[in-house]
This record gives structure tokens, sequence and C-alpha cells, in this order.
């Protein structure tokens, strides 16, 4: 930990925390019945991207899956928007017509993720291409997970990448389960995008999920690589799923016990204990970014309930753009 | 004015929208170094470079992926999925992705791509290679679909799918590949949703579809021996279609035929008379006839093949039969 | 192969039925039930249909009447039998006459009145024959299943629809003695006969009249005789007069409207005003098409040139075809006022009588002035009295002072 910088550190934190927070209150909100659709939650999986967004620079893009949805958040798109869109209102990042698993904002790099996950593999894959031709060594993220990673267009896109040599970053969140799939189980290797990656001619690494630290070392070697060479390569991060694959999920095909231990060995209490530790944060800050993150999110919350549903106009405008 | 192939008009749309916006990209299988298996895209990667024009692995789904991925952050991809037939392959990234990205995401999305695919049968391709599947498409809103008929409007028409903001599938017709006809060297483009009479007549409208407009126009000689006047009408784009056009004319003949190639069931002439039917009931003097390829498999056997794709004789039968004749 | 086509029974009560028209020849060939023929009773129209796939042959006469059951023709299995068969059932014995003067004599009446007694049509040809007033029932259709098709109607209005089989009426002939010489009413004297006896059955016609101060009226035609050179043109009374009607069709919808067969009430957006023409043939209506967009001058001129064809019978169809009301006048003959009927399927119908000098009340002077019967015929089931009133306070305004129709 003492080799970074403790404005990063704390820039990590900050990162985790906030994800974390916004997968609590996601769930409470489901719960109070403000959510008209299926949420999916991401607890105890947030590392990952914590990590990799903080390397995300100008110009770079992001697609990424249905969990963590607050990911968006860290590309600078406001709680107000991501919570207004998961409520289904018209102030949302797709004027409420879209929904939970597509929160994100072009103009900060979010390239968005079909339901059908995996199916859009190819689009950070474009945009890749678009990062080429402009030839100012950024790149584009896809985020998955493991369950996904078996899917055909997982692995047209990674052909893709591979063959026209593009700077794209497949960052693979394995948390262990599809919906009731056991992944240790089901799929042929223990990590299977990592596995796969020598196949692809891509380099890879596998970190753990719940090490902030670890991840975004090897994250940003890969990613330095991706800007120098303009090829792709591969992270997997190794997680277990702390809640269920949807909400209401009562993961009776999983061992209980199994799970309230990987709940316990949840890396944000590690890295908050280290940086309290290492007098890296004190207390009292740790407690006023926790309010203010809080207070960010009461604040989307209520602005979201606030906020008027969408109409058949809306519907029209989000269907085409205007021609010249 | 010169005479070119329906390859080498789409060949020239091409070079001529890739020659004023860099951001036009073309890729797909087979279409750089060998410049696509009906020579649609010769040359375009020696004139463009690599970085432009790229080949691909088999993966459509990643082809059209990338596709969507390219044109959402500021380029303007062509890509090709060499048979119509394999967009299938791609039907959740082309009728989900690719039409409702936009809706999904944001109005800051703009999708300006299109698919170029080549479709149709032509003599002993089989049912897997054979296909004309406008009608799986047309009932996922958001997305265009063109499918020209002829030299002259396959040129105008992918140069305004190109210029669109939205996403287009272009579905050119394998068989129309070799044909020719004198065009004009001026640049034109040609409208988007905009039908185009073929033929003016008083006795019958015949709304037909790819190659069957050429057929109708074969079938309309015959009929005129026989007293009977077709009006044949090419909606060139399939979504949205010009559906006005289709009640003036049936308003002045009383009488309807759709001509297709898809299969009957569910094809777009089921489309097409309910909508006749709902808007303009009080003119037809006849019930909406329709010619499409029977519902079985194409079949491999070049005699069977012909007997289930519409043939000239089959809309001659359902024009007369419409004309009570 | 034979299969006996029987007179059908239509309802509970039928005991007879008479052919009015067979839809093919003897010779054709259907299929099992296809439409080949109209079968009139009392009460309706139905259709005939094939009991079996084969050729028609030794089909009975259109217009005799048969019992029910009898056999009136034959479906055999090949063209070559047609000949070989003997002549259908003689018609039954007018025993019992059902005793029916031309008054009440059967008219097809709604559409469906028996089960299964739908006229087969397509959409376009009921368009027309509704627009046309033509009873597309009494048609044979040529159409797929004898369906009735647009040409059917215009071959209708063309020729004249044919005559629906005359009801026995021996009882009143029998009443008048005497020796008579007789000759077939001509098929436009027939469809005549028929629509205005069927606009009277199938209407509610109630009538209203003025008689009406044209002096201003006359006086106005009269100022226009001097500009004759310079409108190159001759404007008639009869020409102001149906141009007045024209105005009133064009503000009182009721006027300019049709109570269709489905109950919808059809208000056309421009008047054809369609007038009354008696040439060699008999009586015919030519119309002048969107006569609400046309100046007097021009419209007057477009009458002249109807009269003209129109004596001559040299109308086109569409001269003939889509009046939205009508003007009939009397008034060159020594007529005071009549009552027009009205021509189905329009609303109204307007009769003008001739302008007589008489000793009129104005103010408390007495005057002479012309005077004109003016009279009304309209269906009351799309009109009332209260419209048909406010019709007649915009036809005083007009006819008492003239200039209004610049104004209207």
């Amino acid at each position: 930990m003492m080799n970074y910088e403790p404005a990063l550190l704390k820039k990590l934190y900050r990162n985790y925390l906030a994800l974390r927070e916004a997968e609590k209150v996601m769930v409470d909100i489901y719960y109070t019945g403000k959510v008209p659709g299926h949420i999916h939650s991401g607890e105890g999986e947030e590392a990952t991207l914590a990590a990799v967004l903080e390397l995300m620079r100008q110009g770079d893009y992001f697609s990424g899956h249905h969990r963590v949805l607050a990911s968006t958040y860290l590309t600078g798109v406001p709680f107000r928007e991501i919570f207004a869109e998961i409520m289904g209102k018209r102030t949302g990042t797709a004027r409420g017509v879209s929904g939970c698993n597509h929160t994100c904002d072009l103009r900060k790099g979010g390239l968005g993720t079909s339901s059908s996950l995996g199916s859009d593999t190819g689009i950070a894959v474009g945009a890749a291409l678009t990062c080429k031709l402009r030839g100012d060594k950024s790149l584009a993220i896809k985020e998955y997970g493991d369950a996904t990673s078996s899917r055909g267009p997982v692995h047209e896109g990674m052909v893709l990448a591979a063959s026209w040599q593009l700077p794209v970053f497949f960052v693979s969140t394995y948390n262990t389960f599809g919906i009731s799939g056991d992944s240790r189980e089901l799929l042929p290797t223990a990590h299977p995008t990592a596995d796969r990656a020598k196949g692809y001619g891509m380099p890879s690494e596998v970190a753990q999920g719940n090490d902030i630290l670890e991840i975004y070392e090897k994250a940003s070697k890969l990613m330095d690589y991706i800007r120098e060479t303009g090829k792709p390569a591969v992270l997997e991060t190794v997680n277990y799923r702390w809640r269920g694959h949807f909400e209401g999920d009562q993961c009776a095909y999983r061992d209980e016990a199994e799970a309230e231990a990987a709940r316990k060995n949840d890396g944000l209490a590690k890295f908050e204990k280290e940086l309290l530790a290492k007098k890296v944060m004190t207390k009292k800050e740790i407690e006023a970014m926790k309010k203010e993150i809080a207070d960010e999110l009461d604040d989307a919350v209520k602005f979201g309930e606030e906020s008027p549903a969408p109409t058949m106009e809306d519907v029209r405008v989000m269907m085409l753009a205007e021609e010249n | 004015m010169a005479m070119k192939t329906y390859a080498q008009a789409v060949n020239d749309a091409l070079r001529e929208e890739m020659r004023q916006d860099k951001n036009i990209v073309l890729f797909g299988e087979d279409v750089a170094k060998h410049g696509g298996i009906f020579q649609a895209t010769k040359g375009l990667q020696e004139e463009f470079g690599g970085d432009r024009v790229k080949d691909a692995p088999i993966a459509e789904t990643a082809i059209v992926g990338a596709a969507i991925g390219a044109a959402a952050t500021g380029l303007r991809p062509v890509a090709e999925i060499m048979y119509g037939d394999f967009l299938l392959v791609a039907y959740h990234e082309i009728y989900h992705m690719m039409a409702k990205w936009r809706f999904m995401h944001g109005e800051e999305f703009k999708i300006p791509m299109v698919i170029r695919s080549a479709q149709g049968s032509s003599f002993g391709a089989a049912c897997e290679h054979s296909n004309c599947v406008e009608p799986l498409f047309i009932h996922s809103p958001g997305l265009t679909i063109i499918s020209p008929s002829n030299v002259y409007d396959v040129k105008g028409l992918l140069k305004s799918a190109i210029r669109s903001n939205n996403p287009v599938l272009f579905l050119e017709h394998k068989q129309l590949y070799k044909s020719k006809m004198e065009i004009p060297d001026e640049e034109y483009t040609l409208p988007i949703g905009v039908a185009d009479v073929k033929r003016q007549g008083s006795d019958c409208t015949v709304v037909a579809i790819g190659l069957m407009v050429g057929r109708s126009l074969e079938a309309a000689e015959i009929l005129a021996k026989e007293g009977i006047e077709l009006e044949v009408i090419d909606p060139r784009t399939i979504a949205p279609m010009d559906y006005q056009a289709i009640y003036d004319s049936v308003a002045k003949t009383h009488r309807l035929v759709v001509a297709e190639e898809s299969n009957l069931t569910g094809g777009l002439g089921a489309e097409i008379s309910a909508r006749v039917m709902e808007n303009a009931f009080f003119e037809l003097d006849a019930p909406v006839g329709r010619v499409a390829a029977l519902d079985v498999p194409i079949p491999y056997n070049v005699e069977l093949e012909i007997q289930v794709v519409p043939s000239v004789e089959k809309i001659v039968a359902a024009v007369k039969t419409a004309c009570n004749k | 192969m034979k299969h006996e086509i029987v007179m059908p029974k239509a309802g509970l009560t039928n005991t007879e039925g008479v052919i009015s028209a067979w839809a093919l020849e003897n010779g054709a060939q259907v299929k099992k039930g296809d439409v080949i023929g109209d079968i009139e009773n009392e009460k309706s129209t139905i259709a005939l249909t094939s009991p079996a796939d084969g050729f028609l042959a030794n089909l009975a006469e259109p217009g005799e009447e048969f019992k029910v059951g009898a056999v009136i023709g034959y479906v055999v299995g090949t063209s070559a039998e047609a000949s070989d068969l003997p002549q259908a059932a003689a018609p039954a014995p007018s025993a019992e006459q059902p005793a029916a003067p031309a008054l009440s004599a059967p008219v097809p009446v709604a559409q469906a009145s028996a089960k299964g007694a739908r006229k087969r049509i397509s959409p376009y040809a009921k368009k027309l024959a509704e627009s046309r007033g033509v009873d597309y029932f009494q048609l044979a259709g040529t159409g797929p299943g004898g369906s009735v098709v647009a040409a059917d109607i215009l071959k209708a209005i063309q020729e004249g629809v044919p005559a629906p089989a005359p009801a026995p009426v021996a009882a009143i002939e029998a009443a008048v003695q005497g020796e008579y010489t007789e000759s077939p009413a001509s098929a436009m004297r027939r469809s005549i006969a028929k629509n205005l006896q069927a606009s009277l059955q199938n209407s509610a016609q109630a009538q209203a009249s003025a008689e009406m101060d044209v002096t201003a009226l006359l006086a106005f035609k009269d100022s226009l005789k001097g500009m004759e050179e310079a409108l190159g043109n001759k404007i008639t009374l009869n020409e102001i007069l149906s141009y007045i009607v024209v105005k009133l069709a064009a503000k009182h919808e009721g006027l300019n409207s049709v109570l269709t067969q489905d109950g919808m009430l059809r208000r056309y957006r421009h008047v054809a005003l369609a007038f009354a023409l008696a040439n060699e043939k008999g009586l015919i209506t030519p119309v002048v098409r969107e006569a609400d967009r046309m100046s007097l001058n021009a419209f007057s001129q477009e009458m002249k040139r109807l009269v003209a064809l129109g004596r001559d019978n040299a109308l086109e169809l569409q001269d003939l075809q889509g009046g939205t009301i009508t003007i009939s006048n009397l008034g060159m003959y020594p007529v005071d006022g009549f009552t027009p009927i009205v021509n189905p399927p329009q609303a109204a119908i307007f009769g003008f009588g001739r302008a007589v000098s008489k000793p009129v009340y104005v103010d408390s002077r007495l005057e002479k002035r012309e005077m004109m019967h003016i009279s009304i015929a309209f269906d009351h089931r799309s009109m009332d009295g209260a419209d048909v009133g406010e019709v007649f306070k915009s036809l005083k305004a007009l006819v008492e002072e003239p200039q209004l129709l610049l104004l209207y």
C-alpha cells in the first residue's frame, strides 16, 4: 500500500465506498417498491470497477454489465440520473424508457450494455476501432462475468479484437454463479476468461476480487500495455456473488455457509482497516466521506421520486435520431 | 450516363461516399482483399487502406456489434453480412441492439450504420442460402430496411442509407448483381421511405419487392396484350413503408396483388393486405392477392426451386384473378 | 350424375318463390356452394347456391313462380349431359294468388332479412352502388362466387337495373275492361318506376312548401340581359333557381347528406346538383359536379352543356352519377306547384312552379308581385321540420334579395 500516493488511495477508497453504498440503496429502494423492474445486486464485487474505472482517461470507453450499476457514477454521471433511470423517470440517463441495466452517458465514455449479456462485446470492439483510428492511445473496456464468458458473441468479439489488433480491455468479474449455475462445475477451467486469453494471443492476469490494490496494479499494467501496443488484453478478478442473481432469489442452489464466509471476507472492510492502520485516512475523514456519499444518494433517490414519468413523446424521441 | 451493373453501382456508391467522409469504414468477411464474393467492394481497400476497409473473421455477432460500437463513437460503418440468411446468426444483435441501442441508452446516441447483405434465391443455393428476410425484421421498431430492385435505385439508396443517422439494413439481391442499366454519372441520392411507381396502369396494382419488381414488369407486358394495364409499385424502402402510395394506387385501380420472394405466411403481403383493408377497404373490388414463395424450405433441385419461388406466370395469374378474368 | 336444383324454402311460412335472375347460364361450370342465382318471394331475395360441383343444365325461366321444393334446374357431371335432360317442372298453377296490388309489391328492403340472404358484393362496388342509388340486390354478380363487382354496377347504371319479378296483378287489371294495346315498358321506364317506388317505401318522406315573392329575383334575372355580351352567356331563371339550391345545400348540411344503409349520416363535402331533364327516352338527371365551387356564370354554362348533351343522350357516365341534391322545375308549364319525390339516396329535392302575378300585401299596401310556389320533399329520417324551416328562411332571403348570392 505504501507505494501508492495517499490521494490515489483515498480516491480508490471513495470509489469503492460509493459503489458499495449505492448498491445498498438500490436494494433498499427495490424493496420499498420504487423500482419498476428487476435489479441485480453487485454488492461485494465493486473493487474491480472501482479500480479499473479509476484508470479510465478522457477518450476511453466503457461497457459494463448488469451488476454494480452505479459504476456509471465513476465515469462522471451523477447519482441523480442513474437512480432516476432505475426508477423509470424522465430525468434518467435514457428518459426512463430503458431501465436499470443500461445506465450510461456516451459523453462520459459510457457505451451501454445489452440485456443479452455478452452480445455487446462487439460494441467495445467497435469503439476500440474508433480509438485506433483516432490514434490517441485511448482504449475500450468491456466488463462482464464468468457465466457470460460462455456466450458466442464474447468469443467472436475477442477473436475480432485480436484479429484486428484493437485496444480492448476485457475485464471479467468472475463471481462464481450465473443464476443457479455454479461456474466451478459448469465451466471447463478455473478462470474461464483468463485461461482462454492465450488462445486469442492476449496477455492476461488474475486478481483477487476483494483486493482493490492488486486489481489496480494488474489493471494498470495491462492498460499501459494496451495503450502502448494498441492490442487487447484480459483481466479476470475472482469474486463470490453475495446476494441472489436478482432481488428475491432465495439462492436455494448454493451453500449458505460458503456465501456467509464470502460476505465476511469483505474487501472494503479490509481496505478501510488498512487505511486506518497505516494512517492514510482518519476515522473522521472516513465518517465524513460516508456521510457525503449518503447525502448524495439520499438526494438522488428523492430526485428520482419527485421526477416525472416519461411520455409517449419521449419514446418517439428516443427511437430515432434526427436526420441532417 | 454510363452502363453499370448493380454490383458496380454498389461499389461506386461506397467509393463516392468514402471519398467524401473520412469516418466511413467498411468491414465484413472477404470484403477487403477479395473485394467481396460478388465483387461489390472491389478495389476499396486499395484506395482507402487497411484501417478503413477490413476483412473480418467469421464472427457475425461481433461484426454487427462492432458496427454498432463504431457508429456510436463517431464512425459511419458499412458492415457486410455476406448472405441474408446469416443475418439470423446475429438476429439479436440486429433486431434488438442495432435497432434499439439509442432507445436503450440515451438520446446522445446516434447509430449511423449500414449492414449490407445479399439475399434471395440463386438457383441451387438451397434452403439456408436462399432466403429473403424482410418479414423477419419489419417487426423490429426502429430498424430501417431497404430492398433495391435495380441498378439506379441501389446506388441512390445506398448513398442515402450511409448518410442516414439511423441504423439501416440494406438488402441487395444475389441475382441482381450482374444486371445492367444506364445510370447518370452525376451524383444522386434517392429518398428513404418513398415508393416508386415503376409502371403506371389503371386495372390492377402490383406491389412488388426486390427481384419481383422485374418479374412484375414482365408480367405487365404479357397482361397488356390482353388489355389489362398493370400499375407496378416498388416500395424500395420496406420499413418504414410508403403505404400512402399504395392506398393512392388502389383508389385508382381498385385491385391489389403483392408479389414477394419471401414465404407466404407472415410475409410482407400479410402486412400490406391488413393496412390496405384498414385504410382503403371501400376501394377494393376484389380481395388482395398475394404471390409469395410456397411455405416450404427452398429446395436444392433447381426445377423445384423454380416452382417454389414466384414466377412471372404466377403474377399474371394472380392479377387475372383479381381482375375477375 | 345429376343433382336437382330445387326452389328453396326461405322461411317457415314460405310456400312459393320466383327465380328473379340466374347468375350463370346453362352449361356454366360451378362448384358446390357457388351462388348461381337470386330467388325472390313476398318478403325478400335470397341467394341460390349450387348443390354440387358440375355444370348447370335446364335452368327454368326467370320470372316464373314455383312451389318450394320444385325442381328448377340441374347440375350435371359433364357439359355433354346438359342437353339430354327433361324440362324443369312446370310452374305452380296459380291456385292461390297472393293478392298483391301494385302499391305494396314486394321490393327487397333490408340486406340480410332472411337467414343467409346476404348479398355478396365487393366493398368498392357497394360504395358505387350506394352513391348512385343502384339496388344491387337485384343484380346477378359476375365476380367470384357470383359476387357483385364494380363492372356489374356500372353496367346496371348504363342499362337500367333489371326489373324484379312482376307480382301477379291480375285482380286489379281484371277490374279495368276495354280494348287496349300493350308494349314493353323501356328499361329506363322500369328503372324509374322501381327507383321512385323504392324511394317512397324506403324513406320517410315529408314535404314543405311556400309561396315566395320572386319579384326581385325576376328583376335580377332581367338586369343580366344587358350583360350577355360581357358574360358570353345568357343566364336563365332555371339556372338561377338551380344555383340557389346549390347555395342552400352548401349552407345547410342536412340537404347535402345521405343516410346510408349502415346508419351512417354521410355529409358530402361538395354539392353535386342533379336536375331533371326530359328527353325522348324519358327522364334523366344530369349532375353538375362540385357546383358549390362555381360562379353563377360558370354554373350556368355547365348546365347548358349538360342539357345539350342530355337532349342528345350523349352524356358520359360521370355526368349522370353522384348527385347529392336534385331540383325539378315545372315552371315552364302551367303548373303552380307540385311535390316531387326524393331521388334516393339523397336527402331532399326541390320543386319549382311557375311565376304568377298576384295581388299581395306589402306592409299594408296591396301591390302586384310575382309569386312562385316552391316546395321541398325531404327524407325525414335525416332532416327534421326545424331543419327545413331554416332552409326555407335562407331560401326566402336569397329569393327576395338575390344580391345575397354574392355573399353565400
